[in-house]
């Protein structure tokens, strides 16, 4: 059967010590009949007061449900019944449904006890109208309730808040002293009556700013300020008639009371706001940490946030790449363990269970060592150390599972990244060698073949005497051609490699911008006898920063792929001049230009690679090599197309200078 | 041997390779004609009705084992026409591309670089046969 489908045993369980009874009841009845079973803690206002020792049960709880394959579920409520019934019902509407429904009854004593339905039967009676069956079940021993003064904090008390509950009363003793001063005898008489709203208001201020002690200290202050200063006998402690002992009286209890609910109110908002803050914390961490790329990285931020969040010492271990079984490596790397510590997170890591303080598995360690458990299993181990003013709670020990979850998929997700692009990258390198290989053995073996099958003609003919000095000609001077453009793919290929390798060094030097283009015209007059070379003319009045072996390959490589690229008899342009803040060549030619697709991919050595054999060969990486030699001279290199037709490339340099101006400069 | 009265297209972008082909084959007495593109072949193919196309596979508009099986189909159930033998000359030397040529109808496969000698030697094969 799916697991979805099958029909679930709820269980409700508080702080209550027996509440294992429940949990092991729950168990057994959902292993005996193959059911799921879930384990629901109703967290009301009263959570946040709970004693230490209730709070590290629950979580001990939650513990052992997990242990026991249920699910445990803390939903937050007003009242107990209300969130019983409140998950029962959003638990059937989510299209589960429920076999039976577990609810512990405590034998209470008391009073009361046998005037009012218990908790357990109340909720029964909510859940009337649900389809299933409600087993109340009786544990022995006091439900545990918190007391009224334990839903108060006592150990945030700092003596400043006394002092501003002191500070309070003496600022409402000061307004009723005021008014005395100021206000005449005749329209008001100032007595305790009247003033007693000003000390009510103060005392009220206290314990809503400052929790429950200083609430009190400001109670029983006015109690004494009223009575000294404003009933007779005045300025004396005692008290003449029964009316002003009443009123005081009243006084008190309702300055006790306001201040009580005062301070109890602040206590649940405290509670609340601590709670918001940790789900913020929580939320920016891993929003934080997520941004990581590496591992190191990931630990670091995590680290860093987690501790600040928690404040608490954190620390993840995670095992080596060699001993994958072992735990071995620690992050941060100065944290010190002891041998129960040690048993503690071994423990961890060996059953992926929570370990150390506050879990099943202590290990008498301070330590709480949670396994990061992903969908691959687990990965490392988050151990939080555990001070000694820190309580550990539910709500704690759930935020600390969280965060293990958390930190466990932020690493898993950098990991699989990692390894995704090493694959990825391996299988570049790979198709790019295996291009590079059919590349360069196309680009090497047709000029080759173009040689040998001459050569061979050659031999053949002459040989058979049938070879006449014309077409002897032609087949040496193919065989020649073909030759040099052999030449010229095997430099492109070695420079090609030396430029990426860093091996070539530029050496810069101030050029006239003609100087590189002399060479070319007489270099490459065999290539170009089929077109018309047309150089702007010299202009000796600018001197460009280059290097200008380099220039004078990168503009011959450009002159002759524009030869290589445009009809016969066609011209090919070549001017220079200022251009921006540089210099810059622009060769131009009257072939077809190149299509808008292609403006990019033209320099790009890899591009060329994908063509394998059906370009004319030799081609394609003299751009690449261009632009990267450009590049190195902190230069660039473009190509547009001409509104009158043809490509033009423009090869640009960022420093030149103008020697008249210059000299201009000098004399005046 | 003698090619005399043969009509042989050679289809390659490689001008120096083209050079050397009608060099060697004129002089054996073939009628020699040249494309440099795979077009521009399919149509001198259909003009000139070869008795061998020579055909390189890395053409610039289209790839050589594509334009096989249209050349072959050019003659198809034609019976006035004589289905021209197809010699491919490439450099690749897959043993895929080799037998994807072949199914294709390529008669011969040749990679470069080559003798001229073996070529005429595997010409002759196809139009004169083994004597």
């Amino acid at each position: 059967m799916d697991s979805d489908q099958k029909q679930t045993v709820l269980v409700f369980v508080n702080a209550h010590p027996k509440s294992h009874v429940l949990i092991r009841t729950a168990s057994n009845t959902a292993k005996e009949n193959n059911l799921n079973w879930v384990a629901v803690y109703i967290e009301t206002p009263d959570h946040a007061s709970l004693d230490s020792e209730a709070q590290a049960r629950l979580l001990r709880f939650s513990t052992l449900v997990e242990r026991l394959g249920g699910q445990f579920h803390q939903v937050e409520s007003k009242t107990v019944i209300d969130g019983i019934v409140a998950f029962v019902e959003g638990y059937i509407e989510s299209g589960k449904s429920i076999k039976n429904v577990i609810i512990g009854q405590s034998s209470e004593e008391g009073f009361f006890a046998e005037l009012r339905a218990s908790l357990a039967e109340r909720a029964a009676r909510e859940l009337r109208h649900v389809d299933t069956a409600v087993q109340i079940f009786p544990l022995s021993g006091n439900f545990y309730t918190p007391s009224w003064f334990e839903r108060f904090r006592f150990r945030d008390i700092q003596f400043a808040d006394i002092g501003y509950a002191v500070l309070f009363v003496a600022l409402a003793l000061l307004a009723t002293e005021t008014l005395k001063y100021f206000v005449s005898t005749t329209e008001w008489w100032i007595n305790e009556h009247n003033v007693m709203g000003f000390f009510l208001t103060a005392c009220v201020i206290t314990a809503l700013r400052y929790g429950l002690i200083p609430g009190l200290v400001s109670a029983l202050l006015s109690f004494t300020c009223i009575n000294y200063f404003y009933s007779a006998p005045f300025y004396n402690f005692g008290i003449d008639n029964s009316a002003d002992g009443v009123s005081l009286s009243i006084f008190l209890v309702t300055a006790l009371i306001v201040s009580l609910m005062g301070a109890y109110s602040r206590a649940s908002n405290k509670a609340l706001m601590r709670k918001e803050r940790r789900s913020q914390a929580l939320y920016s961490v891993l929003r934080i940490a997520t941004t990581a790329n590496t591992r190191k990285e990931a630990l670091r931020i995590l680290h860093g946030e987690l501790s600040k969040l928690l404040e608490l010492k954190v620390a993840f271990f995670t095992p080596s790449l060699m001993r994958p079984e072992e735990i071995s490596m620690v992050y941060p790397e100065d944290i010190e363990l002891s041998e129960n510590d040690k048993n503690a997170l071994n423990h961890c890591w060996t059953h992926t269970r929570t370990t150390g303080l506050g879990s099943l598995n202590r290990h008498d360690s301070n330590w709480r060592f949670e396994p990061m458990i992903t969908s691959k299993g687990d990965i490392g181990v988050l151990g939080i150390k555990i001070n000694d003013n820190t309580i550990i709670d539910a709500s704690l020990g759930r935020l600390i599972t969280a965060l293990a979850d958390q930190a466990a998929s932020i690493l898993e997700r950098i990991e699989l990244t990692k390894l995704m692009g090493e694959s990825r990258m391996r299988e570049e390198q790979e198709k790019l060698r295996s291009m590079l290989l059919s590349s360069v053995s196309h680009d090497l073996k047709t000029p080759l073949a173009s040689i040998i099958g001459s050569l061979s003609v050659y031999k053949r003919m002459r040989k058979s005497d049938r070879l006449s000095p014309e077409i002897a000609d032609e087949l040496t001077e193919t065989a020649l051609d073909e030759a040099q453009r052999l030449d010229s793919f095997i430099s492109n290929i070695l420079d090609m490699t030396r430029i990426e390798s860093g091996e070539i060094e530029f050496n810069k030097d101030w050029v006239t911008p003609y100087e590189p283009l002399a060479a070319i015209k007489k270099r490459l007059r065999q290539r170009l006898r089929y077109h018309k070379l047309e150089i702007a003319t010299d202009e000796t009045e600018y001197e460009v920063e280059m290097d200008q072996m380099m220039t004078e390959q990168i503009l011959q490589n450009l002159i002759d792929n524009a030869a290589k690229y445009s009809p016969a008899n066609t011209e090919i342009q070549v001017s220079f001049g200022p251009d921006g803040k540089g210099f810059s060549y622009k060769i131009r030619d009257q072939g077809k230009g190149i299509p808008d697709d292609k403006f990019e991919a033209i320099f790009d050595k890899y591009e060329r690679l994908k063509l394998t054999d059906s370009q004319i060969a030799g081609t394609g990486l003299g751009l690449a090599i261009c632009k990267a030699s450009m590049e190195k001279q902190k230069g660039r290199i473009e190509v547009s197309n001409h509104e009158d037709g043809g490509a033009v490339f423009t090869v640009w340099f960022p420093k030149y200078r103008n020697l008249i101006e210059e000299k201009r400069a000098l004399n005046s | 041997m003698t090619l005399a009265g043969k009509h042989i297209v050679a289809i390659d972008d490689t001008q120096s390779i083209r050079t050397f082909l009608r060099v060697s084959l004129e002089d054996e007495g073939a009628h020699f004609y040249e494309a440099a593109t795979a077009q521009e072949g399919y149509e001198l193919c259909q003009k000139v009705k070869p008795h061998l196309i020579v055909l390189d596979l890395g053409l610039p508009d289209m790839d050589g084992l594509d334009l096989l099986p249209r050349l072959k189909e050019l003659f198809a159930g034609n019976d006035e026409l004589i289905t021209p033998r197809v010699l491919v000359l490439t450099v690749r030397k897959g043993r895929k591309t080799i037998e994807e040529a072949c199914s294709k109808g390529a008669d011969s496969y040749l990679t470069k670089p080559f003798m001229v000698d073996d070529l005429l030697d595997v010409i002759d094969e196809e139009l004169n046969g083994l004597n």
